[in-house]
């Protein structure tokens, strides 16, 4: 009995120390980028670094606003996240409305397309994109990555849609029927309500994935006042010296809005997600 | 299946399934299929942006890149980085769910703090490690200094493989929340009585994962790791901020040497060539991972 209590003690031991390493893993860098974002320049560069900020500073914040264009890449960011989100969320509802819910024929062979085109390098498609654009005319503009990151967001949005149309009982669409209720109808005064939350949600997460997008940022603008923030993030690296103060404040400006947006729709997304990945 | 309302309505409205469908399909041409075609042809011509006309050269490309060693180096590379990743992700993940599952305290925090890692933007992660690891001010460095465990003008960027080594850990740290939790719903299942009745039989800890476990978690582990292999396989962002493809070439892979040629060489039809080949690659290893299991499972029924 004492062996078997004492190999007990020791795996409790065993899991916290676990638990322990996994809580610094996770948070670490993270507590790292907010502090290292409120030093002052002769601090950051301290050897051995202090841990919390002696001198609590906006310095590096000021500087990246006024220096490095932070509010104009933050309202380029803004305007395609929110602008594909709307779009895709809006074409993604309608499709997801009759995959799920109407069960039109030809569902099958959509959601497999959907499944298909989320399995697509965004690399294969890159190069012709920026020709398509630069056809049209787009380059530089605010349209050209708010059309590619429609390719990318729409199919996940249907896929993760699709489960909420299809929660809907069956018995409302009926009713509504009787009443005379043609499909569009349906949809916007019995099934919106039902599944609205579940939409913005999906809104949201849609949003997360433009706003961070760096690929097709990088690669399709080249006039730096057009920049999106993610991108905005490699003008700090200079070619003999970096400003990793203004690095980190501008960090901090992408990342706590992504933090917070995420936290806002976790529980609906990680539900669906382990709802999604069957085993 | 379906009550008849459905069909009845759509034969009098067929044009509804078209008006839902339709902005959808619209986009997946104009963003997918067009391009994806257009860069199939892209990679049979010798198309640049330095020269406005294009020629079609046939094989010429392929035979040319294949030939390189730059791009077989790349390759092997891009294998490694994947399988390493996602050996580390499984080791890392598995270990994070059962540390979950059990009933030990604190098991909320570390719920919340796995989320950091997987929400914060990729690019952002890579920095972030970038500036931990530097080899003047990081914090890594210095405590590693401490400790005697390097000397002080130690460098993580100055050889191939301890670079590779950081990325990887990198795109771990990202990466293996995502597994954790996709493991840990799937053992939330998993009956208690099937567990303790495996105790009773007297089956220690270890027999108990091996038989009862990881049996239960197959498949999860099986969609994980292709949904983990597809992300891996193409991630960019963490390899551009941290190493920038440095030292000397020796951190590129696949996704990264495209964008390159293309964006940086602007020889669009190279790069077009080098893509249809890593899209071959990707999808001949996602058709085994997919076909090898039920091949094997074929064998043993047919025997």
């Amino acid at each position: 009995m004492k062996e078997y209590e004492y190999s007990r003690l020791i795996r409790r031991i065993l899991l916290y120390l676990l638990e322990i390493f996994i809580f610094i893993f996770t948070v670490f860098p993270f507590f790292w980028i907010i502090v290292s974002s409120f030093k002052g320049a002769g601090e950051i560069f301290l050897s051995p670094p202090t841990i919390f900020p002696k001198v609590f500073t906006l310095e590096n914040y000021r500087r990246a606003i006024l220096e490095n264009d932070l509010l104009l890449f933050a309202k380029n960011s803004i305007t395609i996240g929110v602008s594909t989100t709307l779009i895709a969320t809006f074409i993604a509802a309608l499709a997801a409305y009759g995959i799920g819910f109407l069960k039109v024929s030809g569902s099958r062979l959509m959601t497999i397309a959907m499944v298909v085109t989320q399995m697509f390098p965004i690399v294969v498609l890159i190069i012709p994109l920026f020709t398509l654009c630069s056809r049209l005319g787009l380059i530089n503009t605010y349209y050209s990555l708010i059309l590619s990151n429609l390719a990318f967001t729409v199919p996940s949005a249907i896929i993760i849609m699709r489960g909420y149309f299809a929660s809907v009982p069956i018995e409302l669409g009926e009713a509504a029927q009787l009443d005379g209720c043609n499909n569009f109808q349906m949809l916007r005064k019995v099934i919106l309500p039902i599944v609205g939350p579940g939409l913005v949600s999906v809104a949201i997460f849609t949003f997360i994935g433009v706003w961070q997008e760096f690929l097709l940022a990088v690669s399709f603008i080249s006039d730096s006042k057009m920049n999106t923030l993610p991108v905005g993030l490699t003008s700090y690296i200079g070619e003999h010296s970096t400003d990793w103060g203004g690095l980190m404040a501008t960090s901090v400006v992408i990342a706590v809005p992504a933090i917070l947006l995420f936290l806002s729709v976790q529980k609906y997304f990680i539900d669906n997600l382990a709802g999604s990945v069957k085993g | 299946m379906f009550p008849s309302f459905n069909k009845s309505r759509l034969s009098r409205k067929a044009n509804m399934k078209s008006m839902l469908f339709l902005p959808t399909i619209i986009i997946l041409l104009v963003t997918i299929a067009y391009p994806f075609l257009c860069n199939i042809y892209y990679s049979f011509t010798n198309y640049t942006l330095v020269k406005p006309v294009k020629t079609f050269i046939m094989f010429n490309n392929y035979i040319e890149i294949c030939k390189s060693d730059y791009f077989i180096e790349t390759i092997i590379r891009t294998i490694l980085w994947t399988c390493s990743n996602i050996t580390f992700m499984l080791i890392l993940g598995l270990s994070t769910a059962l540390l979950l599952n059990t009933n030990i305290k604190g098991t909320t925090i570390i719920k919340g703090s796995i989320l950091i890692p997987w929400v914060l933007p990729e690019i952002v992660t890579g920095y972030c490690w970038k500036w931990m690891l530097s080899s003047d001010y990081g914090i890594i460095n210095n405590i590693l200094e401490k400790f005697n465990l390097i000397s002080a003008d130690f460098s993580w960027f100055r050889s191939g493989s301890t670079a590779m080594g950081v990325a990887i850990l990198a795109n771990v740290w990202r990466a293996f929340p995502f597994m954790a939790l996709m493991f840990y719903a799937k053992l939330k299942t998993l009956s208690r009585e099937q567990l303790e009745a495996a105790k009773i039989d007297g089956a220690g800890t270890l027999q108990t994962f091996i038989h009862i476990t990881l049996p239960y978690l197959k498949n999860s582990i099986q969609t994980v790791c292709l949904l983990a292999f597809i992300w891996t396989f193409n991630s960019f962002g963490i390899i551009y901020s941290l190493t920038g493809g440095g030292p000397i070439n020796k951190t590129e892979t696949f996704p990264f040497i495209v964008q390159k040629t293309a964006f940086q060489y602007y020889e669009f039809g190279e790069a077009s060539t080098m893509s249809i080949i890593m899209f071959l690659i990707m999808t001949l290893v996602l058709l085994a991972i997919y076909l090898i299991p039920k091949t094997i499972s074929k064998i043993i029924k047919s025997n």
